[in-house]
């Protein structure tokens, strides 16, 4: 392990953090300085943090990718530490833990909160808290490649691959430091658009700003308890669900849309994107079937309420306008379900990501007419390309991964959790960065009430299924660690 | 017409012997010499024993009133190079085989064009094109084009399951009527027997359409071939060359289901990268139990297409064994398309260099007339009216037409209309004529072809 090399550019992401928090403190400076006393000290404090890591001299050896899946775990760990600083100095969390769990669940896009009176925080501390999300969203080491022309050390492409999501990170440009600035670029184009349609809906500017953030990031954190239900606005709820729906979708297709002449027809034609509006639509219409058949019918809130909770939950946003607890079990079920296969590749979501999902079903099939057919060679494709063994049997291995950690926190987090469905809908609600679940966690509640050890495991599940788990675990193994 | 063709190959030997009779002017280039005097001996024609890349002709006038240059060798590279150096030197039609590079992106037209060639002809695709017709119309005997392709000669052969049978000719006119087509000639036991409203159609009849092209399938739907073809959709391929490669990819398209045998485990990895729908199963395809486990019993069709002669012949055998209705081996030597086809109970063998001769042959028959094709004794011939024609002005009585010398249908601008006693012709007017053999002379006086040289 290059530590030298590694804490130093630790340097340079913590900086990229403090740069962030100037946005809150020159908003708290402008208006009401609430909390501007907190917000100043957390930022001198990071500032020095970073540039004591920042003098580190640099190791001469060269940078491994071992080194790089360091950096981005120790990276993202960093940026939840330094973002809770301003919840834990202000006072607005009762202990470090909560102020962590708050910070974390902001970066890593999951919309967790530990606030049960989320309208009495200060205006520049709810704009911290949606920063943080769309930090998040396209990631924070993708924006450091991006705005640190050169990071000064090797492993560019590792660090990339190891942070956005998906089984293959799609290189854009030859460059990479190019294709981190077009995805942000894209991002940011995509996050003005919604702040202004949202501020035409009716939205004030300050809210419109810190939903944007949100929504592109697929975060999920409001600025009203009762989350976006709480603006009694139908058409914001439209505009919104549209904008999570553009978020999970694969952010190279929408590169391709901005500045390569894309038609809008191409994305219906991309596997993916089928697969994710097909599995999205069917899901909101059964749920719908149930419900009527089994409440007392619909009317026009009740389908907005599902189409919304629905693309909510799959895109790992995590918005609340509908208390789905008191849907079917059915409906419930299968928004865990839909939890667990989460969004796009190369998008802003969370959990195993439906591309993955679809190809382990090719997969599957393809096993079974095996059966049939003992001798039969068959390829999996994926629209026009090729999918390689190696890469289905990553897949496989990182399906089994996830399933693996998935139950082993809950039987961790069971130990102070009391209710089954509790501790299994915080556990993947965490893993797959949504927020809300089901039981003591769901949409109505928070993670206030829960024990410090649980809230540990939970902000380490956030940041094990942002980083798509195998970056954070490999610091873990022992070889990892050895020299050579 | 002058004619070079470059390589006396098999499929050299085979064009040579098809066009010797037609076009005295034909130079025949090779290096071996062998071949060559051969050739001389059998056909009469000119030689030039040279190494093709180094032939003197190119750098000779005589290129100049070349009208066909046919690049035939068994070498690409050798074929696209003499393309580009006889056009060059004005040689006015370039032919090129290529077997192994693909020109079918979507850069082909400017490849083929800087390289000077008019047509390129593959064996391969042509001997996958040609399964792929025998596959989805196999009881279709003739086609060819006429007026550029908008309508068609169809022949078809008359099978027991044809809901065509015991419809009188008058009934199969008016169908046709209405589509603007026409029934050109019955063939019976081997004589062309005329198409009279009180004839019956009976089971083995060959039947001869015009067609527009468009109404092609639904002439198929009618004769009641097209249901009968989707019951038997049931194909195995054994050999995944590229012959096999490509046959797959079209039939899979037209919805049959296939299942492609090839016993390299590295190109069925190859061959299921390529194919969507078709069944890709690794193992040797003379093996009884396994074709069996794969349900060989219950196939429609059976075609060997490996490289290996004997095994196609085997494997054939084997399919046969087991009732496969229909079965087909692809064979190297000419000699073996009818040894298989009579003497074994095999129903078909294809020979790719045949297909190829065919194919060419027939282009350059096509070159010279408009649209040409004989069935049995009949030719069938599409000729343009000049003005100064005899036949211009008259009307189809004062003519003498008669059976054995009869127009068919005439392409009047972008009007068909078939021909009345009355109808009279006029300059420009586009004929199709249906003459015996006997009447050549009588029919080109009559309507002016320019006589080929």
């Amino acid at each position: 392990m290059q530590f030298n090399s590694i804490f130093k550019a630790l340097g340079v992401i913590v900086l990229v953090v403090a740069l962030g928090l100037l946005v809150p403190l020159a908003y708290s400076y402008l208006t009401e300085q609430r909390d501007f006393i907190a917000l100043a000290i957390s930022f001198g404090v990071t500032v020095v943090a970073g540039l004591l890591l920042l003098f580190i001299p640099k190791s001469e050896r060269h940078f491994k990718s071992k080194d790089g899946f360091a950096l981005v775990s120790f990276g993202w760990l960093a940026a939840g530490l330094f973002g809770a600083l301003p919840f834990w100095f202000s006072g607005a969390t009762a202990s470090f833990t909560d102020a962590y769990f708050e910070s974390i669940s902001g970066f890593t896009t999951t919309g967790a909160s530990i606030l049960s009176n989320i309208e009495g925080l200060s205006p520049e501390l709810l704009l911290w808290r949606s920063l943080t999300q769309w930090f998040g969203g396209m990631g924070i080491i993708v924006l450091t490649l991006a705005i640190v022309p050169y990071l000064n050390i090797g492993g560019g492409m590792s660090l990339f691959q190891a942070e956005v999501p998906g089984p293959t990170a799609e290189k854009l440009t030859p460059r990479i430091q190019d294709t981190a600035k077009v995805l942000w670029e894209v991002y940011a184009i995509l996050t003005v658009i919604l702040i202004g349609l949202l501020w035409l809906a009716g939205y004030s500017l300050f809210d419109a700003t810190c939903h944007a953030f949100t929504t592109m990031s697929t975060g999920g954190f409001s600025t009203q308890n009762t989350s976006v239900a709480g603006f009694h606005n139908p058409l914001a709820e439209w505009i919104i669900l549209l904008f999570m729906t553009i978020a999970v979708i694969n952010f190279a297709l929408h590169y391709h849309f901005f500045f390569r002449n894309f038609k809008v027809s191409q994305y219906w034609r991309d596997a993916e994107c089928q697969f994710y509006l097909g599995l999205l639509l069917a899901a909101a219409l059964t749920i719908l079937a149930t419900i009527y058949f089994t409440q007392e019918g619909l009317d026009a809130t009740v389908i907005r309420g599902v189409f919304f909770t629905v693309v909510s939950i799959m895109t790992t946003t995590g918005f609340g306008t509908a208390d789905y607890e008191y849907w079917p079990v059915y409906g419930q079920f299968l928004l865990l379900l839909l939890m667990l296969v989460g969004g796009s590749a190369g998008s802003t979501a969370g959990g195993m990501k439906t591309v993955r999902v679809l190809l382990i079903f090719k997969y599957m099939y393809g096993e079974m007419l095996k059966l049939l057919h003992p001798n039969l060679v068959r390829t999996v494709k994926l629209g026009e390309g090729i999918v390689g063994r190696s890469l289905l049997s990553s897949i496989l291995g990182f399906s089994f991964i996830y399933l693996t950690v998935m139950i082993c926190s809950v039987l961790l987090v069971s130990i102070e959790i009391s209710d089954l469905t509790t501790a299994i809908s915080a556990v993947i609600a965490c893993l797959s960065n949504i927020g809300p679940g089901l039981g003591e966690v769901g949409p109505t509640d928070n993670y206030g009430h829960l024990g410090s050890f649980t809230k540990w495991v939970l902000s380490l599940n956030m940041v094990m299924g942002r980083l798509e788990i195998l970056t954070l675990l490999l610091l873990f193994l022992p070889q990892t660690w050895k020299k050579g | 017409m002058n004619i070079i063709i470059a390589g006396a190959g098999e499929v050299g030997y085979n064009l040579i012997a098809a066009l010797y009779r037609d076009y005295p002017k034909i130079t025949v280039i090779d290096f071996n010499g062998e071949t060559l005097e051969r050739i001389r001996n059998e056909f009469g024609v000119k030689t030039l024993e040279v190494n093709l890349v180094d032939c003197p002709l190119f750098n000779h006038r005589g290129m100049e009133e070349v009208d066909l240059f046919l690049a035939i060798t068994s070498d690409d590279e050798t074929n696209m190079i003499s393309c580009k150096m006889a056009k060059e030197a004005g040689a006015k039609k370039t032919f090129c085989r290529i077997r192994q590079i693909d020109l079918q992106g979507s850069k082909r037209k400017q490849t083929q064009e800087t390289l000077g060639i008019d047509v390129v002809i593959n064996p391969v695709r042509l001997a996958a094109l040609e399964l792929t017709q025998l596959t989805l119309t196999p009881n279709l005997i003739e086609k060819q084009d006429f007026f550029g392709g908008d309508m068609l000669l169809v022949g078809y052969r008359v099978q027991p399951y044809c809901q065509i049978i015991g419809k009188s000719g008058k009934e199969v006119r008016k169908w046709l009527l209405e589509r603007n087509g026409e029934l050109a000639l019955i063939m019976r036991n081997e004589r062309s027997i005329v198409a009279t409203s009180e004839m019956i159609v009976e089971e083995g009849d060959r039947l001869y359409f015009f067609i527009h092209s468009y109404l092609h399938s639904d002439l198929r739907a009618y004769l009641g071939y097209r249901q009968y073809q989707k019951d038997r959709n049931r194909i195995f391929i054994n050999g995944g060359g590229n012959i096999g490669l490509w046959l797959a990819k079209a039939l899979e398209e037209e919805g049959y289901e296939v299942k492609i045998i090839e016993i390299n485990a590295d190109r069925c990895q190859y061959l299921s990268e390529h194919l969507e729908k078709t069944m890709v199963l690794n193992f040797d395809g003379t093996d009884k139990n396994q074709l069996l486990a794969e349900g060989l019993e219950e196939a429609h069709h059976f075609y060997s297409l490996t490289n290996n002669e004997e095994v196609n012949i085997a494997s054939c055998l084997l399919a046969q064994s087991l009732r496969v209705p229909r079965t087909l081996a692809l064979v190297k030597q000419v000699e073996m398309t009818s040894i298989i086809e009579h003497a074994t109970p095999i129903h078909a063998a294809l020979n790719p260099r045949q297909v190829t001769g065919k194919y060419l042959s027939r282009f350059v028959k096509g070159i010279t007339l408009s649209s040409f094709c004989n069935v049995g004794h009949i030719e069938i011939q599409e000729m343009k009216m000049d003005a100064d024609a005899p036949c211009v002005g008259k009307d189809l009585a004062a003519l003498g037409c008669s059976v054995d010398l009869r127009i068919a249908m005439i392409k009047r601008g972008q009007k068909f209309i078939l021909p009345q006693a009355d109808t009279v012709l006029g300059a420009g007017d586009q004929i199709i004529l249906l003459f015996h053999q006997l009447d050549r002379k009588k029919a080109r006086t009559l309507f002016h072809a320019k006589e080929v040289v």
